[in-house]
């Protein structure tokens, strides 16, 4: 009865914020969050002019309603979150979108869309033994995330 | 002191005695059965107690851990300002990766368009 508690806790954590909540404040862990009400200041705030060719940055961060970051260089939690992040991916109907590979690591990109609407953004750096992860939500166009790739 | 008693073994026995007896053992051995059903039903409800507290407890552990991973985190930035110059940085981060990646792959269709060409020349005329 145990094991089964555990586990339907288990499959209700594999949620963003609830990864989150799981790691951030542990030893060896450095986390970031910023909530859709901050997110919905940021929107308040006046543009920014940019020059032409430059990304509007601006105009993309107020498409956002909430971001995570977590930093984990302690490896065995690494490979917990990547395990986590795993299940969490093929769970929310991510696509994979790019992975690059060099001798400082490998980083992998997926999104979640709603035609050509980005709903969410997964990025995953693994560096040694370590892992960061970088989850932004909101209603990004595709238009935008291929400015952010071109800039 | 001679007591004249007799002892002899045709002595009759009062008359229903035997039936009393028979009575009376049947009714201890019922009485030993209710009790000894009793001590066996006082440890089955004993179990079920016991089993419904653990299950208690482990709904409740489960409930709380739950409530604890949906509660909302805490913002790492306390103004607007901040956390648009950190989120700024961030995109410009995943921009640089992206386009890391990006030129790799022009670098390898450059390196396979170059080799297409170098054979193209050789073997065709």
């Amino acid at each position: 009865m145990i094991a089964a508690v555990l586990m339907a806790v288990q499959a209700f954590a594999q949620d963003g914020k609830d990864i989150y909540n799981r790691y951030s404040g542990r030893e060896g862990v450095s986390a970031v969050y910023i909530s859709p009400a901050m997110f919905s200041l940021m929107k308040a705030l006046p543009d920014v002019p940019v020059d032409d060719g430059d990304v509007n940055f601006g105009a993309i961060i107020k498409t956002f309603d909430g971001m995570y970051i977590l930093d984990v260089e302690d490896g065995k939690l690494a490979s917990d979150l990547e395990s986590e992040l795993a299940a969490m991916v093929k769970k929310n109907r991510y696509e994979f979108l790019m992975e690059t590979s060099d001798e400082s690591g490998k980083m992998r990109m997926y999104v979640a869309r709603e035609d050509d609407t980005v709903t969410d953004f997964l990025m995953t750096a693994y560096e040694g033994a370590g892992i960061s992860v970088i989850s932004i939500s909101g209603k990004m166009s595709l238009s935008e995330l291929h400015k952010l790739i071109r800039r | 002191m001679d007591t004249k008693t007799v002892f002899s073994e045709n002595i009759d026995p009062p008359a229903g005695l035997g039936q009393e007896l028979s009575d009376m053992i049947d009714s201890m051995d019922a009485a030993e059965k209710l009790l000894s059903g009793s001590r066996r039903s006082a440890g089955k409800s004993r179990k079920y107690y016991l089993s419904g507290a653990a299950a208690g407890i482990v709904l409740s552990a489960g409930l709380w851990v739950a409530a604890e991973m949906s509660a909302t985190p805490e913002d790492t930035f306390a103004d607007p300002v901040t956390a648009y110059a950190e989120t700024k940085k961030i995109l410009e981060s995943i921009s640089d990766r992206m386009k890391g990646g990006l030129a790799r792959v022009a670098d390898a269709e450059e390196a396979i368009d170059k080799n297409v060409g170098i054979i193209k020349t050789l073997y065709l005329p």
